[in-house]
């Protein structure tokens, strides 16, 4: 079932972030939120995982979905460990082996197994932030909802990230919205881009990338139009 | 061995910052030179000693701690618990601030002539106790909720953790800084306010009676031996509780 996104109102004040916002998302799809700063990408995403209540509208979606989310910020816990902030969201699950190979899996997807024992504070912004990555992964949510995930890290490790990224999602295919103001993320994992622009948020263009991901690491010229395209927009 | 060395100087450290307030001490007395208003440190030793050997003494003492623990108690149970509830709720707030406030600017001594009034003698040290460190418990309780990263709770909740999962690993440890600094506060105030009490509501065994005898019979070096008592308890309180709050930390 797709997501869809009818009719969403919420306004901060006089401030009309949503106005009668509408979007429908094909849930096979990796959908980047691509826009300026203060549009409200990170308001709409509130919205669809329930962070935040709209002031009028419907999220279609099947019950019970659950969010893999990745904040702006890491939101690591500073008083446990890696591992234990990693195993935070499995604390559910009764099968202890599960939980701690499910954590080790997530923690090398992001290469981070060599600091499972540490603390946040004793980490650098770029790991706390992969720490919060692996979270995501180890929770495997029929959602990945990611909020600029990759602010403040430099490009080969954002690539490296990507690349896991892109890798869980072939392995667990959950629907996945990314926001992000960086051309060249958006370029790097999306299948369908969309502008935005506001607020009132509206939709300047949808860009569907059909180039295949596997071609874009090898031959980056191929993006070349689009990114043509989403410079001319900002 | 370098670090042994450097434990070995703070501690001649604190050993020679010791024997300078002890030779000052003594310069006073010299100078001074009226027993009745400075007493030598070698009567005020004597005192204490023979205050020790007696059995009477120890049973004071306990009387004392556990009217001390009564009240820490019981500012605890009622601090916390009211902490978090008006640290959650606005309106609750609104509504015990203002006694709150009202209690930490009234003179102690309001409180216990009032509560010599209400209670029992021995009663009132531990009720003095209590109402003396409730605001304190009560106002850390309150900031240490506020504190809390909602950031944190907005993660949990996206995760769909369980509200018993939320407590134990966001809440108190995030309240357990603040919980930690105000207990320790409330040591120190609890012993000085329930022994003040106790000189007032003259219960049986206490060491504010002993206090006040010290002062009728013009004894000072007793009087100076009994101040060092409670100040001996109180650290040995303080440090009782922050080596609890270390290890907590460790195993958290």
């Amino acid at each position: 079932m797709n997501l869809s996104i009818k009719n969403i109102h919420k306004s901060y004040g006089d401030l009309k972030v949503l106005h009668d916002f509408n979007l429908e998302l094909d849930k096979n799809r990796i959908h980047c939120f691509f826009g300026p700063s203060g549009c409200g990408k990170t308001t709409l995403m509130h919205v669809i995982a329930g962070i935040l209540k709209p002031d009028s509208g419907d999220i279609i979606m099947p019950p019970d979905m659950r969010f893999s989310y990745i904040f702006q910020e890491e939101r690591l816990l500073p008083w446990m460990t890696v591992k234990e902030n990693v195993a935070l969201v499995l604390l559910d699950k009764k099968d202890k082996a599960y939980v701690e190979s499910q954590v080790k899996a997530s923690l090398s997807l992001v290469e981070l197994n060599d600091f499972a024992d540490y603390y946040p504070n004793e980490l650098s912004g770029g790991m706390r932030q992969r720490v919060s990555i692996a979270r995501a992964f180890a929770y495997e949510g029929d959602v990945l909802a990611m909020d600029e995930p990759f602010k403040g890290l430099h490009l080969k490790l954002k690539q490296s990230l990507m690349d896991a990224i892109y890798k869980y999602w072939i392995l667990h295919k959950p629907q996945t919205y990314f926001i992000t103001h960086d051309i060249d993320d958006a370029l790097y994992i999306a299948d369908d881009i969309y502008i935005f622009d506001g607020p009132p948020m509206r939709i300047v263009e949808r860009i569907d990338i059909q180039v295949s991901h596997e071609l874009r690491k090898t031959n980056p010229e191929l993006l070349m139009a689009y990114k043509m395209k989403l410079s001319g927009v900002l | 061995m370098m670090l042994f060395t450097m434990k070995n100087k703070k501690w001649l450290k604190k050993l020679g910052i010791g024997l300078l307030w002890l030779a000052i001490w003594h310069l006073t007395y010299k100078v001074i030179d009226r027993a009745l208003y400075v007493p030598s440190i070698l009567s005020v030793i004597r005192a204490l000693l023979d205050l020790v050997v007696d059995i009477r003494f120890w049973q004071i003492i306990a009387a004392s701690v556990y009217r001390v623990i009564a009240g820490l108690f019981l500012s605890l149970v009622f601090g916390v618990t009211m902490g978090v509830l008006c640290g959650l709720n606005g309106l609750l707030y609104d509504f015990i601030n203002p006694i709150v406030k009202a209690i930490k600017a009234t003179p102690v001594i309001s409180f216990i002539i009032i509560a010599l009034i209400w209670f029992k003698s021995t009663h009132v040290p531990i009720f003095i106790g209590f109402l003396m460190c409730f605001p304190i418990i009560w106002t850390n309780v309150v900031s240490g909720i506020r504190n809390i990263d909602t950031k944190l709770i907005e993660m949990a909740k996206v995760y769909q953790l369980k509200k018993t999962v939320i407590i134990k690993n966001i809440y108190l440890p995030s309240i357990k800084p603040f919980f930690t600094a105000g207990v320790i506060m409330a040591l120190g105030l609890g012993w000085k306010v329930s022994v003040a009490a106790e000189v007032l509501s003259h219960p049986q065994y206490a060491i504010g009676s002993n206090l006040h005898s010290a002062k009728a019979y013009l004894d000072t070096p007793l009087l100076f031996a009994w101040t060092i008592v409670v100040i001996i308890l109180s650290f040995i309180f303080e440090s009782f509780f922050a080596l609890w709050a270390k290890e907590s930390r460790k195993t958290s």
